[in-house]
């Protein structure tokens, strides 16, 4: 009986220290998710940045261009278009990469000797360039397979 | 955003626990810290990626390679280049020289550009023993590129690119040199 009053201080003190303790368990909880959360922000800003639509149009029409300045007859040259794909599922629908003809008509559009590539839907006209080797469209034929961009420039 | 949520949340906790003035100190560095390494690299990754590639110099080096293709092949000079009577370039050839060799300078329309982006000019030399002449050259496109195309410093970085290729190529017996200068401007589509 005598010690009851010190045994009440001590469990006193004793809960203090546990609820200290978990709060700096909190603290340091929430200070590492919120880092964590602010650094999985900047990655995926970073690698949204790199894969942008417009940034891969120019990028795709300019080695377009650069194909067809080096085509000479006979060639097969394909490019890794997995980026390409991914922007058009998203935009345009699955058909607009494995049909021929709407690929060619929407997607990567050869007007004379000017590329324009455009990967998503809207008003934007996409990304135009041009190559001064004087190749005809029936010259080569181009489609997507196997996640590549195919040429083949047949004259 | 979520910098703002960040920092409420730091200083809710902080005015809840009731902390040390050092420990609130070193946590409003912490998120002055992040929000720093937010804009340089917000800053960064926008001024690498507004830039656009620059290929100039790959495609004049390609425009001088299709023409050294056109003018001379196995090591022989293309038969249509030369008249037969005299070592001159014919009419025709030099009149009809981007038919002939399938080249066109058509661009796609830009506000800025009034002239042509392409230049190009032929130079061919008889070489006898050390002693070279001039034959005739071939020039097409906008002549102004060549003009300010060899300049290399970095503020020049807008101005076209150019390429030069020079090789021996035979005309019968005779050692003829080709020179070939290429130059592209589309600075607009290539620099920032």
């Amino acid at each position: 009986m005598k010690n009851e009053p010190f045994k009440r201080v001590s469990n006193q003190i004793e809960m203090k220290k546990r609820g200290k303790r978990a709060s700096i368990l909190v603290e340091n909880v929430v200070f590492i998710v919120l880092n964590l959360v602010f650094l999985t922000i900047l990655i995926l800003f970073i690698a949204r940045q790199g894969s942008g639509a417009i940034l891969l149009e120019e990028s795709y029409a300019k080695q377009i261009a650069l194909i067809m300045d080096s085509a000479k007859p006979g060639m097969d040259i394909f490019i890794d278009f997995e980026k390409g794909i991914e922007k058009i599922k998203d935009s345009f629908g699955d058909e607009y990469y494995t049909n021929s003809s709407k690929f060619q008509s929407t997607i990567i559009v050869f007007n004379d000797n000017i590329v324009t590539v455009k990967l998503k839907e809207g008003k934007r006209e996409g990304y135009s360039y041009s190559f001064f080797n004087d190749i005809q469209l029936n010259d080569f034929n181009y489609y997507v397979t196997d996640g590549k961009l195919f040429f083949r420039f047949t004259r | 955003m979520i910098l703002i949520i960040m920092l409420q949340m730091g200083n809710y906790f902080l005015g809840l626990q009731d902390k040390k003035a050092a420990e609130k100190i070193l946590s409003i560095y912490w998120f002055i810290i992040l929000i720093i390494t937010v804009a340089g690299i917000y800053g960064m990754v926008m001024f690498y990626y507004s830039h656009p590639y620059d290929i100039r110099q790959v495609e004049a080096s390609l425009l001088a390679n299709k023409i050294a293709d056109c003018v001379s092949y196995g090591g022989q000079i293309n038969s249509e280049v030369f008249n037969y009577s005299d070592v001159k370039i014919s009419d025709e050839f030099k009149d009809n020289f981007l038919n002939n060799c399938n080249i066109t300078f058509n661009v796609e329309s830009h506000k800025d550009w009034k002239a042509e982006q392409y230049y190009l000019e032929i130079n061919f030399y008889r070489q006898v023993s050390d002693s070279r002449g001039d034959l005739d050259k071939i020039i097409k496109g906008n002549s102004e590129i060549k003009d300010i195309c060899d300049a290399t410093d970095k503020e020049y970085e807008r101005l076209p690119k150019c390429v030069n290729k020079r090789f021996f190529t035979l005309y019968g017996t005779d050692l003829i040199l080709i020179d070939i200068v290429t130059g592209v401007r589309k600075s607009e589509k290539n620099v920032k």
